[in-house]
C-alpha cells in the first residue's frame, strides 16, 4: 500500500475526507505549502459571533478573525462545523442557517451563502459533486426531531434537495456509495443507498454520533448517551461497522465517553483518538486512544484536562490538536500534544473552538 | 385554563358590584387615607425616582421599557420585539425586583420580568428605587426595584379615558379606562389591546452580498407583537376605621422571537412565544390613630407557551398572605413589623416533578429623627425558604437635612444594605441541568448622596449625586457543562458608579417650561476580592454601557405642549468581547388639549428616532430607524 505522504485536508470527526492525495515518490511534486489548522469556533449561540482562527502548524503562530479579516465583515453566525472539499471550504453555519462557501487557502467568500432550504444544518460530506449535509430543521420537539433531512447540495449549481431523515442526523461519512448518517435521538445508524437514496438502518447500542473511516475501510461511530435518549456506561463506546455487509462487527466500549462523541484518526488510520467526559458534576474531560487493529482501548487516559470541546490529530506528525473551551463567553485555547500525550504548546482560540481541520495552502 | 380566568374575573366583577349594590345606602363619608402602609418610607438614604402619571402618560401606549428609555438613567437590553431585561446598577435582569400591590412579579422560573410585557397605560405611578432593598422586597432587590402603582382617588364620581393610537409598522394601540368613586367606594378598570407588525426596514450590516460588496437592504420579520392587559381595582371603606381592597391584573403577551440579522437574511428556525400573568390582591386595613393593621392575600399565575409547543409547557402559582402592624408613634418614630407567607407551585415540563415551596419572610422597620436634621432607619428582614435557605437582609440609613428653608433645601444621605437573590427555580430544578446545592446570590450596596432643592420665584432647579458601591457574591451563571448548560455560582462582582440629576422648573411668561438631564456612570467587573482595588484589571461585564445619559424638555403653551427627549447609551461589550457602538436616540411630540366642559380631547404626534440613528442595543438585532405615531385620547371626569 501506498504510503500517503500528504493529507491535503483532513475533515474532522467527521465527514467525508475526500482528498487530493499525492505520492511520495512523485517526481513531479516540487510544490510548496503552507501548513494550517483552521480551528472552528462556534461562538455564543444566536450571537453571531462564530470565527475561524487560523494556525500556522509550521511557523507556530495563531491569527485570529480568519474570516472577518478575508471579507471585511463579520462572520454574524455560529459555525457548527467546517469541511474542505477539493480547496474549497464549507462552513454550516447556524443562526442564520446556512452553508458558507469559502477559498479554502484564502477563506474569502467564492459568492453568496447558499440558505434556501437549509435550517440548522450540522455535518458535510461529498462524493463527485454533490454535497450532502444533515440538517436538523425546524424543531418542535428535540426529543423526536421530525423535520431533520439530509440536504443534497449540486456543487456547481448549489441547488437544495431535500432527503426526509427524521431524528436528528448529526455525523456522516460516504463509503462504498453509501452515505451513512448517525440520527441523535435514537440507537440507530441511516445508511442512504445514494445511488437508489434507499434508506436502511443499524442498530447500534447507544446513540451514534461521529464517524471515522480506518485502514481497513471499516467505519468506526462513537456512541453516546444524551439526556434524552440515556444508556448506561456499558453501552458506550466505538461501534465498529463494514460497509460490505452494513452489519457492527465488533465494539469498543469506553464508559466514559463524551456526549458529543468527538473522535479523530491518525493519517495511517492505524490509530483513533476519543474524547471522554466525567458525568455531573465532574468537569474533567479525558482522550484516550484505540488501536484500531486489535479494537483496543488504552487502560489509562492519554491526555486529561477540564473542559475539552474537540480534537484531530495533525496528519504530518501525529501531534494531537485539542480544543479548550472554559466557558461560552471566554475564549478557547489550543492545546497541542505530542502523540504520547505530552503537552508541546498552547494557544489562544476565539470562543467556544469545536473542530481543527488541517489544511496545506499551495504558496 | 383560560376559560377559568375568564369565569374568575366574571365572578370578581359580580362580587364588586353586589358589595356596592349593598352598601350604597349607607355610605359614611370618611376621610382620605393612606391604605395601606408605604414602604419607601423607611428606604432613608436611598434614592428613589418617581415617574408620575404626566410622565406616564407621554409613554401610555408602551411598556416599562419605553419609560426607563425615555426618563432614566438605566439599561435595558433590548430587541426591537417582544423581549427586553434590565440591567440595574450594572446588575443582571433577576437582580431588579419588580413590585405590585407589595408582590414580587418576577417570573419563578427566570428569576426576571419580561419589561416589554408590563404596560404602562395599566398604572399612575412608577417608583423606581436605586440600589438594594431586600430588607424591604425581599429576594431580587439587589440592584434596584421598581414599584408599580396605582392612586386612588376617591370623590371624583365617572371618570373615562380613552386611547386610540396609530403608529408606524402596522402598530395599533386601543385602550381604555374606567372608573367611579365616591366617599366610600373606588372602583377602576383599565383595559388595552396593543399589536405592531414591526416590518421596519433596515441596512443589514450582517449581510454582505459578496457579488456587489454591499451590505444588503433588508425588512424584519418575526418579530410582531400582541399584547392585551386588563386590571381592575377595588377599594370600600366598610367602616371608619376598616378598609378592603382588591386589584386583579390579567396580561396576554404573544411576540414573535426576534432573529439576528443574520437569521433575518438566511432564515433560521423562527419562534413564537406567548405568556399569560394573572396576579391578585385583596386586604384589609384597619387604622385607629397611630395604629394600623393590614392584612392581605394575594395569587400569582404565570405561563408560558414557546412556539405553541403544548407538551413543553412552563406554569407556576403562588399563594401569598401577609400580615403588619404599622405605628406612627413607637419610640418617636415610625415602625412597622410584619410578615409574609408564600406557598410556591410549579408545573414545568422539564422537572421531574412538580416543585411546591413554602417561604416565610418576617421584617420590621424603625425610623426615627435622631436629631432635629437627622433621620435614621433600620430595616431587618429574616426570608425563610423551607429546607433550603435562610438569608438575612438588614439595612441601615441615614438623612441628614443641612438646611432647610423656603427657598433652598441641601440634603445629604447614607445607607449600608445586605440584599439577596433566591436562585430561581430554573437554576435549581430544571432537568437535568439544575443545580439542587446551587448558593443564593447575595450583595452589599453602600451609598452615600445629596439632594439639593432651590426654589425662587416660579422657578425651581432640583439637583442630586449618588456614589455607590454593590458587591456582589455567588454571582449565578449558566455554563456550558459538557454538553450542556447548568447554573453555577461563579463570580464576585462588583458594581460602583455615580448618579447625576439635574431638573429645572421655570415659567416664562405663557410658557412652562421643563428640563433636565440625568446621568449615569457604572463601573462592574467580575473581581477576585472586593476591598483590593485593581482599577487595571478591571473588564466592564458584558452588556453594561459604563455612561447612560437622558435629557428632555418640555414646553407648555396655554393648550399646547412640545416635548423633547434624548437618550445616550454608551458602548457594551458583547458576549464576544466586541464592542457595540454607543448611541443617541432623540424622540419628539407635540400635542395639544381641547376643552369642553368635563370632556377632554387630546391629540399626540411623535417622532421617535428623529435623526433616524442606525443602531444596536444587542449586537446584530436590527432595531427601527425614524418612526411615527399618532395618538388621540378622549377623557371625562
Amino acid at each position: 500500500m501506498k504510503s500517503i505522504k500528504k493529507i491535503i485536508l483532513t475533515v474532522l470527526l467527521l465527514s467525508t475526507v475526500f482528498v487530493s492525495c499525492s505520492s511520495d515518490d512523485d517526481p513531479q511534486d516540487k510544490k510548496e505549502y503552507e501548513k494550517v489548522a483552521y480551528i472552528v469556533n462556534y461562538g455564543v449561540y444566536g450571537k453571531g459571533d462564530g470565527e475561524i482562527s487560523i494556525y500556522d502548524t509550521e511557523k507556530e503562530t495563531m491569527t485570529q478573525d480568519g474570516y472577518k479579516t478575508a471579507n471585511s465583515v463579520d462572520f454574524s453566525s455560529n459555525i457548527q462545523s467546517m469541511s474542505v472539499y477539493n480547496d474549497v471550504a464549507y462552513l454550516m453555519s447556524n443562526a442564520g442557517d446556512k452553508i458558507d462557501v469559502l477559498d479554502a487557502a484564502t477563506l474569502k467568500a467564492l459568492g453568496n451563502p447558499v440558505s434556501g432550504d437549509i435550517i440548522k444544518p450540522r455535518y458535510f460530506a461529498a462524493t463527485g459533486n454533490t454535497a450532502y449535509i444533515s440538517c436538523w430543521g425546524e424543531v418542535n420537539d428535540w426529543s423526536v426531531m421530525a423535520n431533520s433531512y439530509i440536504a443534497t447540495m449540486d456543487l456547481t449549481s448549489k441547488i437544495i434537495t431535500k432527503i426526509a431523515l427524521p431524528a436528528g442526523p448529526e455525523g456522516v461519512i460516504i463509503s462504498n456509495n453509501k452515505l451513512y448518517v448517525a440520527l441523535s435521538v435514537t440507537n440507530k445508524v441511516a445508511v442512504i443507498d445514494l445511488a437508489t437514496q434507499n434508506i436502511s438502518y443499524i442498530e447500534v447500542s447507544a446513540v451514534p454520533q461521529q464517524f471515522v473511516e480506518d485502514s481497513n475501510g471499516n467505519i468506526w461511530v462513537s456512541m453516546v448517551s444524551k439526556y434524552s435518549t440515556p444508556f448506561p456506561p456499558e453501552k458506550l463506546g466505538l461501534a465498529v461497522i463494514t460497509p460490505k455487509t452494513n452489519q457492527v462487527i465488533d465494539e469498543v466500549n469506553f464508559p466514559g465517553m463524551g456526549s458529543d462523541g468527538m473522535i479523530a484518526i491518525t493519517s495511517d488510520k492505524k490509530t483513533i483518538y476519543v474524547m471522554g467526559a466525567e458525568a455531573w458534576p465532574g468537569t474533567a474531560t479525558t482522550i484516550f486512544s484505540i488501536d484500531v487493529a486489535s479494537r483496543s482501548i488504552g487502560s489509562s487516559a492519554l491526555i486529561t484536562g477540564e473542559k475539552f470541546n474537540g480534537l484531530n490529530v495533525n496528519p504530518d506528525n501525529n501531534d494531537i490538536y485539542v480544543l479548550v473551551s472554559p466557558d461560552a463567553t471566554s475564549p478557547g485555547k489550543l492545546s497541542i500534544y505530542l502523540s504520547n500525550g505530552a503537552l508541546l504548546s498552547e494557544e489562544v482560540t476565539g470562543l467556544a473552538p469545536k473542530h481543527v481541520i488541517f489544511y496545506d495552502i499551495e504558496k | 385554563m383560560s376559560i377559568k380566568k375568564i369565569t374568575y374575573l366574571g365572578l370578581v366583577f359580580f362580587i364588586h358590584f353586589t358589595i356596592i349594590g349593598q352598601t350604597i345606602d349607607t355610605i359614611v363619608l370618611l376621610d382620605d387615607i393612606e391604605l395601606t402602609v408605604k414602604k419607601q418610607k423607611f428606604l432613608v438614604g436611598s434614592k428613589i425616582e418617581t415617574i408620575d402619571s404626566v410622565k406616564l402618560s407621554l409613554v401610555s401606549s408602551g411598556s416599562l421599557t419605553d419609560m426607563i428609555n425615555r426618563y432614566l438613567p438605566i439599561y435595558v437590553k433590548q430587541d426591537a420585539g417582544g423581549l427586553s431585561t434590565i440591567r440595574f446598577r450594572g446588575t443582571s435582569p433577576d437582580h431588579t425586583a419588580i413590585m405590585f400591590d407589595g408582590i414580587n412579579i418576577n417570573s419563578l422560573t427566570l428569576g426576571h420580568s419580561n419589561m416589554s410585557n408590563i404596560s404602562m397605560f395599566l398604572f399612575d405611578e412608577v417608583k423606581v428605587q436605586f440600589g438594594s432593598s431586600s430588607s424591604l422586597y425581599g429576594t431580587d432587590a439587589i440592584g434596584g426595584s421598581i414599584q408599580l402603582n396605582n392612586q386612588i382617588k376617591w370623590n371624583k364620581g365617572f371618570n373615562v379615558e380613552l386611547q386610540q393610537d396609530i403608529a408606524s409598522f402596522g402598530s395599533y394601540f386601543t385602550g381604555l379606562k374606567l372608573g367611579y368613586s365616591n366617599h366610600k367606594i373606588q372602583y377602576a378598570i383599565k383595559a388595552f389591546y396593543k399589536q405592531k407588525e414591526n416590518n421596519f426596514s433596515f441596512l443589514n450590516t450582517a449581510v454582505k452580498d459578496f457579488e456587489t460588496d454591499k451590505f444588503v437592504d433588508d425588512v424584519q420579520k418575526n418579530a410582531s407583537i400582541k399584547n392585551y392587559g386588563i386590571l381592575q381595582e377595588f377599594n370600600f371603606k366598610i367602616s371608619e376605621k376598616l378598609f378592603f381592597y382588591t386589584k386583579q391584573w390579567y396580561q396576554n403577551n404573544w411576540y414573535e422571537i426576534q432573529p439576528n440579522m443574520s437569521e433575518n437574511y438566511y432564515g433560521a428556525d423562527y419562534k413564537e412565544m406567548e405568556n399569560n400573568n394573572l396576579r391578585i390582591t385583596a386586604g384589609l386595613n384597619y387604622n385607629s390613630g397611630k395604629h394600623k393593621f393590614t392584612t392581605g392575600l394575594g395569587y400569582v399565575y404565570d405561563y408560558q407557551l414557546y412556539d405553541n409547543n403544548y407538551d413543553q409547557t412552563i406554569s407556576t402559582q403562588t399563594i401569598l398572605g401577609n400580615i403588619n402592624y404599622f405605628n406612627s408613634d413607637f419610640l418617636y418614630g415610625d415602625f412597622n413589623i410584619g410578615m409574609n407567607y408564600s406557598h410556591l407551585m410549579s408545573d414545568v415540563y422539564a422537572y421531574k416533578e412538580d416543585i411546591s415551596e413554602d417561604r416565610l419572610d418576617f421584617f420590621s422597620s424603625y425610623k426615627v429623627k435622631l436629631l432635629q436634621k437627622l433621620t435614621m432607619a433600620v430595616n431587618l428582614r429574616e426570608s425563610v425558604v423551607i429546607d433550603y435557605t435562610n438569608q438575612f437582609a438588614p439595612s441601615l440609613g441615614f438623612n441628614y437635612m443641612f438646611t432647610e428653608t423656603n427657598e433652598n433645601m441641601l440634603t445629604g444621605s447614607f445607607s449600608i444594605s445586605k440584599s439577596f437573590k433566591i436562585p430561581t427555580f430554573n437554576d435549581r430544578y430544571w432537568y437535568p441541568n439544575g443545580n439542587p446545592d446551587i448558593l443564593p446570590e447575595h450583595g452589599m450596596n453602600y451609598e452615600i448622596g445629596s439632594k439639593y432643592h432651590i426654589k425662587k420665584d416660579k422657578s425651581s432647579i432640583d439637583f442630586s449625586f449618588n456614589a455607590f458601591i454593590m458587591n456582589i457574591d455567588d454571582w449565578i451563571q449558566w455554563v456550558p457543562s459538557g454538553d450542556m448548560w447548568r447554573p453555577q455560582n461563579i463570580k464576585k462582582v462588583q458594581s460602583m458608579g455615580v448618579e447625576l440629576n439635574f431638573n429645572k422648573e421655570c415659567e416664562l411668561g405663557d410658557i412652562d417650561l421643563i428640563w433636565g438631564v440625568n446621568y449615569s456612570l457604572t463601573d462592574v467587573s467580575d473581581v477576585d476580592d472586593f476591598w483590593n482595588f485593581h482599577f487595571s484589571n478591571r473588564e466592564q461585564l458584558f452588556y453594561t454601557p459604563k455612561h447612560i445619559a437622558n435629557v428632555y424638555t418640555t414646553v407648555e403653551y396655554k393648550s399646547w405642549y412640545f416635548n423633547f427627549s434624548g437618550s445616550y447609551t454608551g458602548k457594551r461589550l458583547t458576549e464576544s468581547k466586541e464592542d457595540l457602538d454607543g448611541y443617541f436616540l432623540a424622540n419628539t411630540s407635540i400635542g395639544e388639549n381641547f376643552y369642553l366642559k368635563e370632556n377632554t380631547f387630546s391629540i399626540n404626534f411623535n417622532i421617535n428616532n428623529i435623526f433616524n440613528k442606525a443602531y444596536q442595543n444587542q449586537a446584530y438585532y436590527a432595531m427601527p430607524g425614524r418612526n411615527f405615531s399618532l395618538s388621540l385620547k378622549y377623557l371625562y371626569n
